[in-house]
């Protein structure tokens, strides 16, 4: 078999004492920034950058993926811990997770991520492996149009995770697509809503929005509730491991989660984001119970999280093979490529086979580190819990205003994390979720760009997105959702004055 | 996280001693960490070679050289903030090409050119024009004439909005040709080359290092560079010039480091040797040559002049199309 002695090939390449110590040593790594709030992996690759141009190409790749997933996992643990979500895809796992962590389920919590993580991660890589070459043109045949009818889709789905029904979700996702407008018109490069203050030109800071909405309100929501914790200093493993029932629950979402996110993966540029919520969105539709999503449904982080691991994997596929990165992490790992004097392309898998399946291996070898590293890391994680809110509510909102400083040293940026607190506050007491906010605050401006790039290439025909055929399934789905929601409103009525 | 309070330490610790080292200040400099400033969030193409010189710096002038990412505003933030600082050579601003046309996009910013002084240009590109794999046209006269022949009809990109050097040199070809074709915004290199694979997009206008992993693998091809000569990166591609229009004043994108003005000249002229000093080294011309990037070596004054140059003819264009961020 091809496959095999590809995959053999990749692991002599991957299980070399070396490569190793750098996937170890890109993991941890990756974890610890993934876990502090704002020191993303962009930051980190950014600054370790420099280091790999002494590295061979093969090992300066597997250094700098192990960091983009390592952070994956660190910040899905702050916000099941803390409620402290690093992007948008973590703040998805916080939803359930963080309402799992109060119950005194927070290994649970963590233990199921870590492992839906790697099964996430596992599928998406048996796909990179087995179809990169054909996802390829798939990938090509997306153009604008298609870009902002799944996009239409992902709103939608924002909408229907929303606690408290679609019509809230609906203001939530109006809200941050408002939010979104702030910065430079996309096309003139006018500023709108700039009110003047050169900190607003290019929009407000996401990582600032995101502190803001989750952090920042969860510490003010509970200030002056200090009666304590539940007491959960002394966890044993089999505390910590999820009972057989609880396993058993999360394998059909986990599954779900990866189809779902291999396939929205492989899109450049909104893959990962988009594939956890669509992922939540599914699991709350199938849910016999969707009332249990948000107060600590298992199946709430494993969907997404599976979701987003194999979305990560997928996400190369682009990068790698057609040479057009899908974010700014990819766009680096890119150029470290180029530096190396290796061309991204379709040729890349069939000329660089050492680089390719050697990756693909080291993807693997990655996520087992972060499983094993992770079973003891849990205990200790678990620990932050037991620390009193009073110290720990101010060490939280030091660590959010210097993790937002330092991303831009901006102190304009900190006032703004704590604006979106004040918000988050306010919203909660409207009985509004963030979540939605937050995905339409981060997908209106891309969507804006694509649907005046599809208008402006049909010439102004608005026929576009129904002629293009899978535009035109993104628009039927679309279709079905806003269905669904007036039939599940009208069931409600009757039942009301039933 | 450490390092702006280090810095800071070390600021409070030298004024203590200030003005003794007021008098000593070129002798002894650098005596404490440079900061320098870079308008553009990290990993970016402008952040990459910035931290890479930066280490250089570093290693020539014996004391950290320290990166600090101020983006936003077409980078006019880190622009002020340098504009600001003491002029005694340990803060530095790292600019690009579309410093030159900040001034007349953003008319309201508190400081002027006059606030700084040229140290050294680092590295200089052209923009490419490039077109579809299958697009009809085999060179740059046959776009030209296909553009001439159906005009408002051709659709192209030319990377982000507003006044990046892509779009002004867009514009200006298009001028100079005597065009008109449909904009298309994008945000960057990546979904532009995307639509110019599928066919969707006729021609675009991007950075060498934008697209010259595609353009070497045959994904799309080149029709023609805007600099005075071909460059390395792609040697086959004609320029403008020898393409079609003689006449044509070459277009490039640049990379250089400004100080404060008022920084002594010694300074400056220490710090020019060391730009100079790595700009022969290995790692900073593998990386140049690998992105599409020639070194662009000119003293403090001649940078100076041609920074001067730069700001009239794109403030100019500017101006002139009525482009403004407010």
């Amino acid at each position: 078999m091809d496959l095999i002695s590809n995959l053999a090939l990749g692991f002599s390449v991957a299980l070399t004492p070396m490569a190793l110590l750098i996937c170890l040593a890109g993991v941890t790594l990756g974890m610890v920034v993934g876990v502090l709030p704002g020191l993303g992996a962009i930051t980190a690759i950014a600054m370790l950058l420099p280091v790999t141009f002494y590295l061979e190409p093969t090992h300066a790749l597997i250094m700098l993926s192990g960091i983009y997933y390592g952070a994956a996992f660190g910040g899905s643990t702050a916000s099941i811990l803390m409620n402290l979500p690093g992007t948008p895809s973590s703040a998805i796992t916080a939803l359930d997770g963080y309402p799992m962590a109060q119950q005194g389920k927070a290994g649970v919590a963590l233990l199921v991520t870590a492992l839906t993580s790697f099964a996430g991660g596992t599928i998406g890589i048996i796909l990179l492996a087995t179809l990169a070459p054909a996802l390829v043109s798939v990938a090509l045949s997306f153009s604008s149009a298609e870009y902002f009818t799944v996009m239409l889709l992902g709103l939608m789905a924002a909408v229907t995770l929303a606690s408290g029904g679609p019509l809230r979700g609906f203001i939530a996702v109006a809200m941050g697509l408002l939010f979104g407008l702030v910065g430079a018109d996309p096309q003139t490069g006018s500023v709108r809503y700039g009110f003047g203050l050169p900190e607003l030109f290019d929009g407000l800071n996401m990582v600032a929005v995101v502190m803001g909405l989750f952090g920042v309100a969860e510490v003010l929501a509970n200030i002056g509730r200090d009666n304590g914790r539940p007491s959960t200093n002394r966890m044993t493993l089999r505390e910590m491991m999820p009972s057989r029932a609880e396993l058993r629950q999360t394998i059909a979402p986990t599954l779900r989660g990866s189809a779902v996110g291999s396939i929205v993966g492989i899109l450049p540029g909104t893959g990962v984001l988009v594939a956890s919520f669509m992922a939540y969105a599914l699991e709350k539709r199938v849910a016999r119970d969707p009332d249990r999503f948000g107060k600590g449904a298992i199946e709430g982080i494993s969907a997404p999280e599976a979701s987003n691991n194999a979305a990560t994997q997928t996400a190369f596929i682009p990068t790698l093979a057609i040479g057009i990165p899908g974010d700014a992490v990819m766009a680096i790992m890119l150029g470290a490529l180029i530096i190396h004097g290796i061309t991204p392309g379709p040729t890349v898998i069939s000329s660089q086979p050492e680089l390719f399946w050697g990756l693909v291996a080291s993807f693997w070898i990655g996520n087992l580190i972060l499983l094993v590293m992770n079973i003891p890391l849990v205990g200790i994680w678990v620990k932050l819990l037991s620390i009193p809110y009073r110290l720990l509510f101010p060490s939280i909102i030091l660590f959010i205003c210097v993790g937002v400083y330092t991303v831009n040293f901006s102190t304009f940026d900190v006032f703004v994390t704590l604006g979106f607190g004040l918000l988050g506050l306010a919203m909660r007491y409207a009985g509004l979720s963030a979540a939605p906010l937050l995905l339409g605050f981060v997908l209106g401006p891309m969507m804006e760009n694509h649907f005046r790039r599809a208008l402006t290439l049909a010439r102004g025909d608005l026929m576009v997105f129904l002629e293009r055929p899978i535009s035109a399934v993104f628009l039927v789905l679309c279709l079905l959702f806003a269905i669904s929601w007036i039939l599940t409103a009208r069931k409600a009525r009757r039942a009301r004055t039933a | 996280m450490k390092t702006p309070l280090l810095t800071g330490l070390l600021a409070t610790t030298a004024l203590a001693f200030g003005t003794g080292a007021a008098l000593s200040q070129a002798a002894d400099y650098p005596a404490r960490p440079v900061t320098l400033v870079v308008g553009f969030a990290p990993g970016g193409p402008a952040d990459t070679l910035a931290r890479l010189v930066a280490q250089e710096l570093s290693e020539d002038l014996g004391q950290p050289v320290v990166v600090e990412n101020k983006p936003g505003a077409g980078s006019t933030i880190a622009a002020r903030e340098v504009a600001h600082a003491d002029a005694d050579g340990y803060t530095l601003l790292f600019v690009t090409s579309g410093y030159s046309g900040s001034f007349a996009y953003y008319p309201s910013l508190d400081f002027t050119a006059e606030a700084f002084t040229g140290v050294s240009g680092i590295a200089s590109t052209p923009i490419v024009i490039t077109t579809g794999p299958e697009a009809p046209y085999a060179d740059l006269q046959g776009l030209i004439d296909a553009a001439r022949a159906e005009p408002d009809t051709l659709t192209y990109a030319a990377g982000g909005g507003g006044a990046t050097l892509t779009a002004l040199a867009a514009a200006t070809f298009l001028d100079a040709a005597g065009l008109t074709a449909i904009p298309v915004s994008y945000g960057g290199s990546g979904p532009q080359n995307i639509d110019l694979m599928g066919g969707v997009l006729d021609f675009a206008f991007d950075t060498v290092s934008g697209s010259d992993s595609l353009i070497d693998s045959g994904q799309i091809r080149a029709l023609a560079v805007t600099s005075a000569e071909r460059v390395q990166t792609l040697a086959d591609t004609p320029t403008v010039a020898e393409a079609a229009m003689p006449e044509f004043e070459p277009i490039l994108g640049w990379f250089g480091l400004l100080a404060p003005a008022g920084t002594d000249a010694e300074i400056v002229a220490q710090l020019n040797a060391s730009v100079a000093t790595a700009l022969e080294s290995d790692a900073v011309l593998t990386r140049l040559a690998a992105t599409g990037l020639d070194p662009m070596s000119l003293d403090a004054a001649g940078f100076d002049a041609f920074i001067a140059r730069e700001t009239e003819r794109w403030g100019g264009l500017i101006t002139e199309l009525g482009l403004s961020a407010e």
